[in-house]
This record gives structure tokens, C-alpha cells and sequence, in this order.
């Protein structure tokens, strides 16, 4: 027996030696993507995993500060012209690609071109759709590409005509669809362009190793025009799992990482904890057509029924109740909208839309996408359905695709869904509940949202834009009341000590050129 | 021999065939579509796009091109990661299962055959059963489950094995235990029923009579005549070890095909689903020729046809 406890111990002490020592070498961040990007193609990807990574790699004509404000970028200054339908772009002098050749404005007419061109199948080609011709282009009503509203008037000069003045443009050249691309790049490896020996970039890091379904490494551009980064590598590895990821914190492999909710009670009073609220909307949606909420007045007193105070308790994670859609940091966002919980005036409005004994109202069902964190909310709300009015509703959870079938083809009375912001301005939230918008699944349709939200996107007064949002948005949370706001979305997360400047924005992407890793502390 | 092994690859591709257009017609009638998203297209991007994939068209034409693509060997682009060929995503991911695979393979063959083995010798003594309550415990608990336990002892409180990821060998060990667990157990039990069964025939007190015993009485006589069992479930698990496991590979953050087992159903990812489905049926075709022709060495009673 002790010969076999001597090999044992052998056998671990051998491998107690082969195993690295996690520590950080003080020149790379670690951090885990969660999931492959599907595609470094910046023209047709839409996840968020490759939206974070392109965040790091590209730059367009403009990109956000702290405050989500669109602040020059390969663009060093625009001009907006003709009551705000034209703008003229000026490049940065020093803005070069990856292999130092300059960026010309013909790569941001090639890359637009691209976008909307049919052919590419892009699905998110309607973020071009403000620019003059590229609803026709894209829909194959026009044939021609250089029909589109761009141009560009010399190597550094761009010009686009917008369909109407629209004040957040600059906002929307923020966004990946609208980097530039070098056409003798594609056109040499139109399948492989994105690989690491071929992707050039703008931004402050390039791509040099992807190891698919398993990690990327960036390392800095030598010829980005901005300050050049303080780390030499980013490490992104794709682990799909949160309790995997916070294990490989623990271990010292990662140099952050976001948490799995059923974690954060343990962490929350770690110095390394760390959480952001971020802008995106969790709801209850209403099918106004299906009875019995079909009456307003028994969405209102669902509305007024949901203790929403206790989401943070529940969900762990310091999220921010709401009664509101447009979240916190927006224009438009206005915390008095909305129904407060007040059970006792719910009941009220139930009588009063003819249900005085709830027992009597007809069957109603809730449907999700089967996920924990829908599960726990959806069981609260019916819950506190059943407490607060004694009405019962019937859950039914779902695969996602299935979900998303039954939400296009007949959604039943309530079903949950969120709305994250693809760019940091109100219309991204106004426009989803437009009578004929593809994501207002409620079935509502109203003239009146429909023109206060399109004269509120071009509004260049702040204060008159507020005002628009805030009459659009008590149309659809108060008057019609066509879906419950619960909370706003958050991110939490962890970050050791030594990692300096790593931070979530309020889109929730993560910036690493500015990061620093230093083990004596200090900012 | 030759007019055999055309006659198994005759039959095998009626049977891959079947089990490919089989898939192909329940996939298509599953609701929910590849481009189906949170946040909904305008009507004109959702038209190039399934004008681009052929969506647009007749189910009965999407099969046949995806039967015209197949029989070229191609399954085209991934509906979600759309700058790859399946064809590649096959080929990076596929040796990293089969390696992962393999060894866990290796481990529950040696691990579990003789722990079968020397439970049978010494059947109703200590190993016996301290083996059977080991071997109930691994069919009963489920990888994940094995996968925690071993990532928090070696990987978080020891930190003598690495917890997840795949920069060297050492970070296999976990993940192939885990894998190799539930199958040792299975072939632990089997292989010891199977031992005791042929422990009970006649033939081998004549054996012994003859003064054979030991090594030479196991090897040569009771294992040849007791692993058929063993043999005819080693087929499909060799299938089922090196085309990955989706929770193992998933819990460690291997990079291997498992996972494509689930995640390219639930993106409706239809040209990935068609080849690891494919993948999978020919591995099981092969695996089930292969282990015929081993029962064919193991008791020449069997004669192959």
C-alpha cells in the first residue's frame, strides 16, 4: 500500500510542476469573449462578441468619449451643410491602415457600397438607410452602387447625403457597419480576408493569431495615429461557460471578468467587484389585440401590480428598476413615466374594466425564452400577479428560435424581451415600438407615436427633443400602456488590482488601449 | 474478403444517406429560422438574405442542392459563422475532439476492462466490491457533475491540474477523466458480467484441469471468450468519445466539435447541423463494420458474410 501512496504522490507532485504559474507577465490582459465571434467581417456580423472585438481593432469616422458623445476619430473634423441632409467628412491626416498605407475616403465609399449592395446579404444594412438611395439599393429597386449618397470628393474629403436631416449621425459612424475596407484586400481573399495573416485595421490593435473556438490575440498597430497601447497583447478566449470563467479569475488566468449572477452575493464585497448599468430595457410586452388585454385598462393594472424594488434582490446584480424605457443617461429618459407599484389602484381599474372578481378574467399566458433569468422573473411577476390582484397566469417557456417564431406569427397575451442599444441615442429605443417597426411585436399602432418619434430623430433642440420623447413615451407606457418596463440592464463584473483602465461603457463594450497592467498599484 | 467490404460501404451509404435526409426534413419542419433575431430586419434585408442561402426557394430544391453540395463532399458556408466553410470548421475542430477522444478512450478501456477483470477473479471480495460501488457511481453521476468535482479539487483548491482551456497536455487530463468516467464504469460492469458468466462454463475447470492458470488462463481463454459484449458497446462509444461531448467541452472550454451537437440546432444552422450529423453516422457505420470483423478474430464461430 505505501509503495502505491509514494507513486501517488509522485504522479501529483509531477504534475503540480507542469502546471504554469498563472501569473500575469505585466504586458497583456486576459478576458473571456464567452463565444466565437461568427464573423470579423464588419459588414455582415451583428453579435456582440464581434462588435467587442472590432471595438479594439477598428475605428471609423467617429467614436465615442466617456460620455457616449461621437468625438472625431479617422475623421478629424465634419461639417453638416443643407439644413443637415449633407455632411462632409475631413480625414485625419495621420490615419493609416495596419501596413501603414494612408486610409483613403474611396474605402468608405467601397465599404458603404458593400454594405447596402444585395449581394452581401448584410443584415444590418438598414443602419445605412438614413443615407440618400440605399433603402433602394439594398432592396434591388436600384441597380447602380455608385447611386448611393456617398462620395468621396477627394482622398481625404467625404461627402454623404442623408434622405432628411437626422441630428445623430455622427452617432451611427461610430458604429462597425460604416469602418472603411480596402477593396484590394477582399477582392484578393474574399473568404479569408478577416484572418489573422490578412486583416488589416485602423484602430489601435491588429489581429495576429485566432485560434477559432478557443482565443484571439491582438497586439498593438504600430500605425494607429492615437497614443499607442500600454499592454502588447489581448487575449480574448471564447469559454461559453460563466462558472468556468470565474474559476480561471480565481486561478489568475483571467485579468477580468463578468460574474454569473448566482456568484455575485459571494464577491459583492470584494474590492475587485465592480458593476455598471448599462443601456438596455427589460420588459413585459403586451398583444394588445388579445383579449382580455386587449382593454388598456386591465394592462394598466398588470402594470401597477409588479413590485419592481425587488428585482435587484432577486436577480442579484444591482439592476435599476424601472418604470421608464428609455434608460438613464439618455435624452428622452424620464423616471417619473410609467406605473408606480400600487396594488390597491390596480384592483381599482380591474373593476372598473368589468372584472370586479378577478376569477372571472379570461385565461392569460406568458411566454419565454427558457433561460434562468427569464424563469425567475417571469415566476415573480405571475406571483405577484396572483397575490396582488388573484389573477393567475399560465407560464410557457420556450427554445429561442421557437420563441421568436411564436412572437412573429401570434404572440399570446404577455411575453417578456429586452432591448439593448445598438447606438447611444433614444431613437434606437423610440423607433422599436413604430406602428410597421419589425421588433413591436405588441401589435399596437398609433399616427400620433409614429410622428412624435420621427420629428424627435430630427430635433436638433435637446429640449424640444426631450419634450418629443416624453409625449411619445406616455403614449406607449401610460395611455396605452403596451408593455411593462421592469429594469435596466447592468454588468458586473470583477477585475484584479493590478489591471488599471479596464471598464465597461454604458454599451457595455470594453476598450483595452488605454488598459495597463502594473503590480505596484497606483492609476 | 473485397466483396464484403464493398457490400458494407454499399450498405453504409444507403444508411448515411437515410440518416441525412431524415435529418434534413426535420430540421427544415423545426420552427424558427437561421436569421431569426431579437431585433428584426426590414423585409428587403431578410430577402437578400435568404435569396443568397437558397431559403427562398422550395424545400425539395434546398435538398437538392444540398445533396448535389454533399455528394461533391462540400456543405458550404455556416449560416452563423458565415465567412467559414463548414468543411474548415470540421477540419480545425474535429482532431481536437478525436485527440481529447482518444485518450479518453484509452482511459476507460484500460481503467474500466480491468477493474472488470479483476472483479470477476475475486468476485464478492473487498475490490469487488469497493469496484461495483465505484462503477454505480460513475454510470449515476453525470459528467458535469464529475467535471465540477474535478475542476474544484485539482483545478481550484490543489491547483495542481489546470481548471479549463488547452495550452498543453497537462490541461487534457481533466477533461478525458471526466469523458472517460461513466464509459469505465459501463465497461467495468460488462466486462465483469460477462468474465463471471464465462467463469461459470465447463470449459474452463477443463482448462484449469489442465493445469492452466493465471495470466495464461485469463488472457488466452477467458477474455477472448468474454469481450464480445465489450466489443459489440466499444463501436458506438468510440463514435460517441472522438466526436466530442458537448457539456465536457463546453465545461473546460475545449475547442472540439461536441458543441456543435447543440449549438448549431439551436441557431439553426443548417449546413453545420447536416455535416456533424453526417460525421457522427459515418464514425457509427464504421465503428459497427469494424467491430463485425473484430467478433469474426474474437470467436471464429462467427463467420462474416
Amino acid at each position: 500500500m505505501k509503495i502505491y501512496f509514494k507513486i501517488s504522490v509522485l504522479i501529483l507532485l509531477i504534475l503540480a510542476g507542469c502546471v504554469k504559474r498563472n501569473r500575469n507577465p505585466g504586458d497583456r490582459v486576459r478576458y473571456n469573449l464567452l463565444t466565437e465571434p461568427p464573423s470579423l467581417d464588419w459588414s455582415i456580423t451583428t453579435d456582440s462578441a464581434s462588435i467587442e472585438v472590432l471595438d479594439n481593432l477598428m475605428e471609423g469616422l467617429t467614436r465615442y468619449d466617456e460620455n457616449l458623445k461621437p468625438i472625431p476619430a479617422l475623421a478629424e473634423s465634419w461639417e453638416i451643410l443643407d439644413n443637415g441632409t449633407k455632411y462632409i467628412f475631413h480625414l485625419r491626416p495621420g490615419a493609416k491602415w495596419s501596413d501603414g498605407k494612408p486610409v483613403l475616403a474611396e474605402e468608405f465609399v467601397y465599404s458603404w457600397q458593400r454594405l447596402v449592395n444585395p449581394e452581401t446579404a448584410a443584415e444590418y444594412a438598414y443602419f445605412l438607410y438614413p443615407v440618400r438611395n440605399a433603402r433602394e439599393i439594398n432592396s434591388g429597386a436600384i441597380k447602380d452602387l455608385n447611386q448611393l449618397g456617398v462620395r468621396a470628393l477627394d482622398d481625404r474629403t467625404l461627402e454623404v447625403e442623408l434622405v432628411q436631416p437626422l441630428v445623430y449621425f455622427p452617432v451611427i459612424t461610430t458604429f462597425m457597419v460604416t469602418f472603411p475596407e480596402r477593396r484590394d484586400l477582399i477582392e484578393k481573399y474574399p473568404d479569408s480576408w478577416t484572418e489573422p495573416e490578412h486583416l488589416l485595421t485602423t484602430g489601435p490593435f491588429i489581429l495576429t493569431k485566432w485560434h477559432h473556438e478557443y482565443k484571439l490575440i491582438l497586439e498593438p498597430n504600430p500605425h494607429y495615429y492615437g497614443p499607442k497601447p500600454a499592454i502588447n497583447q489581448v487575449i480574448f478566449y471564447m469559454m461559453n461557460e460563466r462558472t468556468t470563467e470565474l474559476t480561471l479569475y480565481d486561478t489568475g488566468d483571467l485579468d477580468l471578468c463578468q460574474m454569473p449572477p448566482a456568484a455575485i452575493p459571494s464577491y459583492r464585497s470584494s474590492p475587485e467587484y465592480r458593476q455598471k448599468p448599462i443601456l438596455g430595457t427589460y420588459y413585459l410586452g403586451f398583444n394588445v389585440l388579445k383579449p382580455p388585454v386587449d382593454n388598456p385598462l386591465v394592462r394598466r393594472a398588470l402594470a401597477m401590480s409588479i413590485d419592481r424594488s425587488k428585482f435587484p434582490e432577486i436577480l442579484k446584480g444591482d439592476q435599476v428598476p424601472a418604470t421608464s424605457f428609455i434608460p438613464p443617461g439618455l435624452v428622452g429618459h424620464n423616471p417619473k413615466l410609467g406605473f408606480e407599484f400600487n396594488p390597491q389602484k390596480a384592483k381599482e381599474l380591474l373593476a372598473q374594466a368589468g372584472y370586479p372578481d378577478p376569477k372571472k378574467l379570461p385565461a392569460i399566458t406568458l411566454i419565454f425564452n427558457n433561460q434562468d433569468v427569464n424563469q425567475l422573473i417571469c415566476e415573480y411577476a405571475q406571483a405577484q400577479w396572483q397575490n396582488n390582484l388573484g389573477i393567475t397566469v399560465y407560464l410557457r417557456n420556450m427554445e429561442w428560435k421557437v420563441f421568436l417564431k411564436e412572437l412573429q406569427l401570434d404572440p399570446p397575451a404577455i411575453w417578456r424581451l429586452g432591448w439593448y442599444a445598438d447606438f447611444p441615442d433614444p431613437d434606437n429605443f423610440a423607433t422599436v415600438f413604430l406602428s410597421e417597426g419589425g421588433n413591436n411585436h405588441t401589435r399596437f399602432k398609433s399616427k400620433e407615436y409614429d410622428d412624435l418619434v420621427t420629428r424627435a430623430a430630427f430635433e436638433p433642440d435637446p429640449q424640444k427633443r426631450q419634450e418629443l420623447y416624453h409625449q411619445s413615451q406616455k403614449i406607449i407606457l401610460e395611455d396605452a400602456c403596451i408593455f411593462i418596463p421592469l429594469y435596466f440592464y447592468s454588468v458586473n463584473y470583477l477585475v484584479k488590482p493590478y489591471a488599471h483602465n479596464l471598464d465597461f461603457n454604458a454599451m457595455g463594450h470594453l476598450y483595452f488601449k488605454d488598459a495597463r497592467i502594473d503590480f505596484r498599484g497606483g492609476k | 474478403m473485397t466483396r464484403l467490404v464493398l457490400s458494407r460501404i454499399f450498405y453504409g451509404l444507403i444508411v448515411v444517406w437515410a440518416v441525412s435526409t431524415i435529418t434534413f426534413f426535420l430540421m427544415h419542419s423545426v420552427p424558427g429560422g437561421p436569421f431569426d433575431s431579437e431585433k428584426k430586419f426590414p423585409p428587403e434585408i431578410l430577402k437578400n438574405i435568404q435569396a443568397k442561402y437558397h431559403l427562398d426557394q422550395p424545400v425539395w430544391k434546398q435538398y437538392g442542392f444540398y445533396i448535389s453540395d454533399l455528394a461533391r463532399l462540400q456543405f458550404g458556408p455556416s449560416f452563423k459563422y458565415r465567412n467559414r466553410q463548414v468543411e474548415d470548421i470540421l477540419a480545425q475542430t474535429f482532431p481536437v475532439s478525436m485527440f481529447l477522444g482518444f485518450w479518453a478512450l484509452v482511459i476507460a478501456v484500460s481503467f474500466g476492462v480491468s477493474a472488470g477483470i479483476v472483479s470477476a477473479l475475486r468476485h464478492n471480495q473487498a475490490f469487488d466490491r469497493i469496484s461495483i460501488f465505484l462503477s454505480t457511481l460513475g454510470i449515476s453521476v453525470p459528467g458535469f457533475v464529475l467535471a465540477t468535482l474535478l475542476i474544484y479539487f485539482f483545478g481550484h483548491r490543489l491547483k495542481i491540474l489546470p481548471p479549463a482551456l488547452l495550452e498543453d497536455w497537462t490541461h487534457y487530463i481533466l477533461p478525458a477523466c471526466s469523458l472517460a468516467a461513466a464509459p469505465a464504469a459501463y465497461l467495468a460492469r460488462l466486462s465483469r458480467s460477462s468474465l463471471l458468466e464465462t467463469l461459470s462454463k465447463p470449459f474452463v475447470q477443463s482448462v484449469q484441469a489442465k493445469g492452466v492458470s493465471g495470466a495464461r488462463l485469463v488472457f488466452r481463454h477467458l477474455l477472448k471468450n468474454s469481450l464480445s459484449p465489450v466489443v459489440t458497446v466499444l463501436g458506438p462509444l468510440v463514435a460517441m468519445l472522438i466526436t466530442g461531448s458537448f457539456v465536457i467541452e463546453k465545461i473546460f472550454s475545449i475547442p472540439g466539435m461536441g458543441r456543435y451537437f447543440i449549438t448549431a440546432v439551436s441557431n439553426r444552422d443548417y449546413p453545420l447541423i447536416m455535416a456533424v450529423t453526417i460525421v457522427y453516422a459515418v464514425l457509427i457505420v464504421l465503428m459497427n463494420f469494424l467491430v463485425d470483423l473484430t467478433y469474426a478474430f474474437l470467436d471464429p464461430r462467427v463467420r462474416l458474410r
